[in-house]
């Protein structure tokens, strides 16, 4: 068993985990095809939902990857060869030569500076902007080392020039560098290849021949401050500022026959995003969507998408498409359309430029590298899950799948991934961990304090979430204790009929786990039992738990949060009432479907589904829970299948479902059920009309035929209802130290990249904690809360200056986190230990000498892994002896200083009076 | 040698040869003269005399004009500045707490001797007992004036912080106007004070800004006030209880009343006759390593500078305490909050007892026979 995995792909998938793994303790060697690191997130500019920028967001982890001594970084690479099996396989690889040493380059750029070559376009800033034959692809790239471009050197083709050698003060540039075989031997192989972004593939429809018609990712880089165009907003046509732009979502994807069959995922978001950022950088610019299906699943995006309509004034068309053309003159865009709100046939539009949101297919080179690895591909061309419900693992032992490469993912779906990943190498390659790592721990000072871990961790919840988590950490040694507030483990998973797209029973399912879980000895189960207190910090929590009769106090390490939500009853609409019996919610049906005895159905003929009961409005949920479209549409098939001849209607307003498992069954979904779509301006009626046997009359408005209020009768009421978190979280939260939204959720400590941290070091979110998801996303998460959780376990202590470098590093709030005393300056007064919320700050003794007497003082101490970096000590400090780490006083100062300006001149000019 | 060397890297005189170099925005911008104690040990000690608490005082004001701010310098939140630039504004007159008033004493609004509390009142929300000198400096004065004593009740601070601390000379002048408008409308032609701040700050610092302060207005320290009474016999020294113990107890100078006032002015011999006196009464006067004006600082000044250095020095000037006596004398409320405070902090210096003059004084003090005191007003 070898201590060391391949991650094959550097994007963020890659990179987590990479880096997830190394502090797991495992030798990591990281191949890369590109020069660079960094993948596509690199290119972005900023990111939802925060808007922070996206390069920041992603440099710490470049460096950290770079710099990290278990870490063989290999760019300009790829797999040749892959033999053996699971625990040991041989793997080859090639790495291409760069002509440049990488370890002499300093990155000083003089060589750019002198090459001769005229300018050619930098596929970086996809193919916008301009580069030298020798360059870097951008200021941060990864490795930070200079490349040539064998087809454009003047060298390399016609033997004439070596101008950079001549100016290259390191000595760098190496002409004699040939194709490089590298072989090694590792113990699980992980593959993270990403995906590309369609352009020049698309039909003529689309229009993308015309250069004022350019794909997402290129906007990306034309808004980016440091992308082609600079600041400015510019299209590239003519290089002119563009006054009206237009996004086409689902351009050649999913519905549309003659293109892509799936959801990309992540376009619905990125297109609002890009389009709200342009709306900032030029106020006056006129901002469209034309939009076919919308797909805001996850958490707050529905929230975003309405925000960027009534707060950045941008115009979303439910349209379909019918062509792209140029204006030949003013090579402007003309899309014609046709209203399907409106219901308005033959529209046209006049862009100045148009943004495609383009499919986004598997990686060039993914059928080659599932032949050399020997794995399969799914009917997409991504990589096939050899299980539904644990979608890292390929259809080969020992090699996993993480990120986009296995289906649509977003960025924080990824992160998680990511993590999920490393959790289930290290149960893999347990027995071999630590036996590859050159340095356990990051340089330890001599006189540092360490932190003690306690290798226990605590689980809260017993869902299908709550107890894979319980079992990862268990399988990788650690003892776990899982505590349930029910009498029975399962959560929700214990009213579900079938779980689809498997077809499997619920119930079945759900006693596989269970029979699992008791048979691992490190496992305590909890249930009937609640958390009372919860003390301590990361390493050191006190829990004590209580079951009504009896009290038991734990120590632990990490706690892994997995509470679940629980389904909306919505009392007073739609009927829902406790009379009318046939007026049920989805999860009420799944009761009654799961029962054998199916004779209820024989008087039941006509079903009305209603969906987004009290969601996605004002005065109810604000968000989108995620599930209930599949769920519906589950359900519906499983109705069709026990009564063929049933009559199915289903009132919507939008279905939500991206996922690639999901295509098939949205595709078919018109074929076995009437689907009518209603919006909030004509909430469908429904009036009971008799009693025994009880039926009711639906008045709904159609809004895509534009019809008439259409008016049925129907025998049962299905209610798809929002998931909404358990109601005594607040309680918890406050306990474990962290916020919950304004929707119940908890907040994560980045919504992009660390998606299963909370704020407090060492709790971990997954589930539907997080957010309303299915058990396949449950899985995965409980998986990654694990990796996370399981990363501290393993050192058993922790240094603060490691705890530091992994806020740095792998945090976003680094530049506000991790507060620092000044002995000098504090004088021991107290105040910042009174103000502090999470008790970090302590005052110890300090014996000071002078030249004729010493004395004692007190002086501030903050316990770094308590310590949220919220600031509270350092406004309070009068002395301003306690500073943010990375971000002092005077960077602050400066960036506020214009703004109290003018205020200042006039305070200086009044004090100036002063009588002399 | 700087007092204030001694815990940090501090040379006034590299300070006062970078300005006559010509330097002198340098050693503004360096910011260190917020450091400095202005006990005027320096003075003291210089052949030259150079009164370098005069130059720290100026460069404070400029150095505010500059834009530095002084908040981190400034103790307890700099809550009692504040209150000298709040009372400095024209319509602002706060009514003090008139509580510590003995029932005794018979005060007024007008008058011819006026006793200036100074502060106290105001400090008495987070320092405990300092009442108690106000309190006793009237009782002693009661036993001497035929006249109903003047207190102001709308009383304005006299401005001593506000000039030294942070050089803000305007405020310094507004608090100053608002005072001599207060004196003349109580017609008062002698002003006592038991503070060592008030006492230099009317002697020396309003004589020189507000002319015919100095002839309109006779300004007396108890000490004075208690010596020249005695000398006159108007008062004697008694025992109140007949102990055999001998005590023995020390007394801090004041910097105050001892480095800051002309040679002419002997604070620190007449206070030392009085207390030769008090050995016929069962004490015994020790002086303590430093004294006069040797004293060593109480280690901060104007509400600046309360930090470990600071309390380093306050520390020493305790220990010097602890081995001359067990009672510690200081006509200075300021010292006396200061040294007080670190006893909170430090068990060892627990033990001795920290008094005002007056509070020290106050039981011992009876006016004699020859008096004509009680016959006026009974």
């Amino acid at each position: 068993m070898e201590g060391s995995v391949l991650v094959v792909g550097g994007g963020i998938a890659g990179i987590q985990v990479s880096l997830d793994l190394t502090e797991l303790g495992f030798k990591v060697y990281l191949i890369e095809k590109q020069a660079y690191i960094g993948g596509h997130m690199a290119q972005f500019d900023k990111l939802f939902p925060a808007n922070d920028c996206s390069l920041c967001v992603l440099a710490p982890k470049l460096v950290a990857i770079y710099r990290n001594p278990n870490i063989d970084l290999y760019t300009l690479s790829e797999v040749k060869n892959v033999s053996g099996n699971a625990g040991n396989f041989n793997v080859t690889i090639q790495k291409n030569p760069r002509y440049v040493d990488e370890d002499r380059c300093k990155g000083c750029g003089d060589c750019a500076a002198k090459c001769p070559k005229v300018e050619a376009p930098n596929l970086f800033d996809m193919n916008l902007g301009k580069r030298k034959s020798i360059y870097i692809p951008f200021p941060q790239a990864t490795p930070p080392v200079y490349m040539i471009d064998p087809e454009l050197c003047l060298y390399l083709n016609r033997n004439v020039c070596r101008v950079c050698e001549k100016f290259c003060k390191g000595d760098a540039i190496d002409f004699e560098q040939k194709p490089e075989d590298i072989a090694f031997n590792v113990g699980a192989i992980v593959i993270a290849t990403g995906y590309e972004m369609l352009g020049e593939e698309l039909s003529a429809k689309w229009g993308y021949q015309y250069k004022n018609v350019v794909n997402a990712l290129e906007y990306e880089r034309i808004l980016s401050p440091t992308g082609p165009f600079g600041n400015q907003i510019l299209r590239p046509g003519d290089e002119k500022e563009p006054k009206k732009i237009a996004f086409i979502q689902c351009a050649g994807s999913s519905y549309l026959e003659d293109n892509v069959p799936y959801c990309s995922r992540a376009c619905c978001m990125y297109t609002t995003k890009e389009a709200v950022l342009t709306k900032q950088y030029s106020q006056e610019s006129q901002v469209s969507i034309f939009r076919h299906n919308i797909r805001v699943f996850g958490k707050n995006f529905y929230e975003y998408t309405k925000e960027a309509q009534i707060e950045h004034g941008i115009n979303y068309f439910n349209s379909n498409i019918n062509s792209i053309e140029e204006e030949p003159e003013t090579h402007d865009i003309i899309i014609n359309y046709d209203d399907l709100r409106k219901g308005e046939q033959g529209k046209s539009y006049t862009a100045d430029l148009v943004v495609l949101a383009a499919p986004l297919v598997p990686s060039r080179g993914t059928k080659d590298l599932a032949k050399i690895i020997d794995i399969k591909l799914d009917d997409y061309g991504f990589f096939q899950e050899s299980s539904y419900f644990d979608k890292s693992l390929s259809t080969k032992k020992g090699v996993y799948l993480c990120g986009f490469c296995q289906g649509p993912m977003v960025i924080s779906e990824t992160a998680a991934n990511a993590s999920g990943v490393a959790s289930q190498i290290s149960i893999f390659l347990n027995s071999a961990r630590y036996t590859q790592i050159v340095d356990k721990e990051i340089e330890v000072k001599p006189d540092e304090e360490m932190i003690k871990i306690i290798p226990r961790a605590l689980v809260v919840g017993g869902g299908i979430t709550g107890m894979t988590a319980a079992l990862n950490i268990s399988n990788q040694g650690f003892e776990t204790i899982l505590v349930e507030r029910d009498e029975k483990l399962g959560g929700n998973l214990n009213h579900l009929n079938l779980i689809y797209p498997t077809q499997q029973k619920a119930s079945g399912f759900l006693e596989e786990k269970i029979e699992e879980l008791s048979n691992i000895e490190n496992i305590k189960v909890f249930l009937n039992t609640s958390i009372e207190e919860l003390e301590g910090s990361l390493g050191n929590y006190h829990v004590k738990i209580s079951n009504h009769a009896k009290e038991d106090t734990f120590e632990v390490g990490v706690i892994i949060v997995a509470t679940g939500s629980k389904e909306f009853k919505p009392h007073g609409l739609f009927q829902y009432d406790k009379e009318n019996r046939y007026v049920i919610t989805q999860l009420e049906l799944e009761e009654i479907l799961k029962a054998e005895d199916k004779d209820w159905l024989n008087g039941i003929n006509h079903i009305t589904t209603i969906m987004c009961v009290n969601a996605r409005q004002e005065g109810g949920f604000s968000y989108c829970s995620n599930i209930c479209c599949s769920n519906t549409i589950k359900n519906i098939s499983i109705l069709k299948k026990l009564k063929p001849e049933l009559n199915v209607v289903v009132l919507f307003r939008e279905l939500h479902m991206a996922k690639k498992e999901f295509e098939q069954y949205v595709s078919k979904r018109k074929k076995i059920a009437n689907y009518l779509k209603y919006d909030l301006a004509n909430i469908p009626q429904i009036d009971k009309v008799s009693d025994n046997p009880e039926k009711y009359e639906i008045t709904v408005h159609d809004i895509v035929n534009q019809d008439e209020n259409i008016r049925f009768e129907t025998d049962l009421v299905i209610l798809s209802t929002p998931m909404i978190p358990p109601e005594d979280l607040q309680d918890l939260a406050t306990k474990l130290k962290v916020s919950i939204d304004d929707n119940g959720f908890f907040i994560e400590a980045h919504k992009k990249l660390r998606p299963l941290d909370l704020t407090s070091h060492g709790i971990f979110i997954c589930g539907c904690a997080q957010w309303p998801k299915n058990v396949q996303d449950s899985i995965l998460e409980a998986n990654a809360a694990a990796g996370r959780a399981s990363r501290f376990l393993s050192i058993k202590e922790i240094s603060t200056t490691k705890l530091e470098m992994l806020s740095v590093f792998l945090s976003i709030e680094c530049y506000f986190k991790d507060m620092k005393v000044n002995i000098e300056k504090c004088n021991g007064c107290g105040q910042c230990a009174e103000v502090c919320q999470f008790k970090a700050i302590t005052l110890e003794d300090l014996k000071q000498d002078y030249e004729d007497i010493s004395i004692s003082t007190k002086k501030a101490h903050i316990n770094p892994a308590i310590c949220k970096g919220c600031g509270k000590c350092s406004t309070t400090c009068r002395l301003k002896a306690i500073e943010p780490l990375h971000y002092d006083f005077k960077q602050l100062t400066s960036i506020v200083e214009p703004y109290f300006h003018e205020k200042g001149k006039r305070k200086e000019a009044e004090e100036s009076i002063c009588i002399e | 040698m700087c007092q204030l060397s001694k815990v940090q890297k501090y040379t006034p005189s590299k300070i006062i040869q970078l300005i006559l170099e010509g330097f002198e925005e340098k050693v503004l911008d360096s910011g260190d003269l917020w450091d400095c104690l202005t006990c005027n040990q320096c003075l003291k000690d210089c052949p030259e005399d150079i009164n370098f608490a005069d130059i720290v005082r100026t460069a404070r004001y400029l150095m505010r004009h500059k834009d530095q701010s002084a908040d981190e310098y400034i103790a307890h939140k700099g809550i009692y500045t504040t209150l000298s630039e709040i009372m400095s504004r024209p319509y602002i007159n706060p009514e003090r707490n008139m509580e510590w008033v003995p029932k005794e004493c018979k005060i007024s609004d007008k008058g011819n001797t006026l006793y200036y509390v100074g502060c106290l009142p105001f400090f008495n929300y987070e320092f405990e007992g300092l009442d108690s000198i106000a309190t006793s400096t009237l009782q002693i004065m009661y036993k001497v004036e035929n006249e109903p004593i003047v207190v102001l009740r709308e009383e304005t601070c006299c401005g001593h912080d506000i000039y030294w601390g942070q050089g803000k000379l305007k405020t310094f002048i507004k608090l100053g106007q608002k005072n001599i408008e207060k004196f003349e409308k109580a017609g008062v032609s002698k002003i006592i004070t038991a503070c060592a701040e008030c006492y230099r700050t009317f002697k020396v610092d309003y004589a020189q800004i507000f002319e015919e302060f100095e002839s309109k207005f006779e300004v007396k320290h108890l000490i004075e006030y208690i010596y020249e009474n005695w000398k006159e016999g108007n008062i004697e020294f008694v025992k109140p209880k007949k102990s055999e113990e001998t005590t023995p107890f020390t007394y801090h100078d004041p910097c105050r009343l001892s480095r800051f006032l002309s040679k002419e002015n002997d604070i620190t011999g007449i206070t030392r006759e009085i207390f030769k006196e008090f050995e016929k009464l069962g004490y015994k006067f020790n002086e303590m390593k430093h004294n006069k004006e040797n004293s060593l600082c109480c280690g901060v000044s104007s509400w600046m500078n309360c930090n470990e250095k600071s309390k380093a020095l306050r520390y020493k000037r305790m220990l010097e305490a602890k081995e001359a006596g067990t009672i510690m004398v200081t006509s200075c409320p300021k010292c006396n909050i200061h040294l007080s405070c670190l006893q909170n902090d430090f068990e060892d210096i627990a033990s001795i007892e920290i008094l005002d003059f007056s509070e020290f004084l106050v039981n011992h003090i009876k006016a004699s026979n020859q008096s004509n005191k009680k016959e006026g007003t009974n």
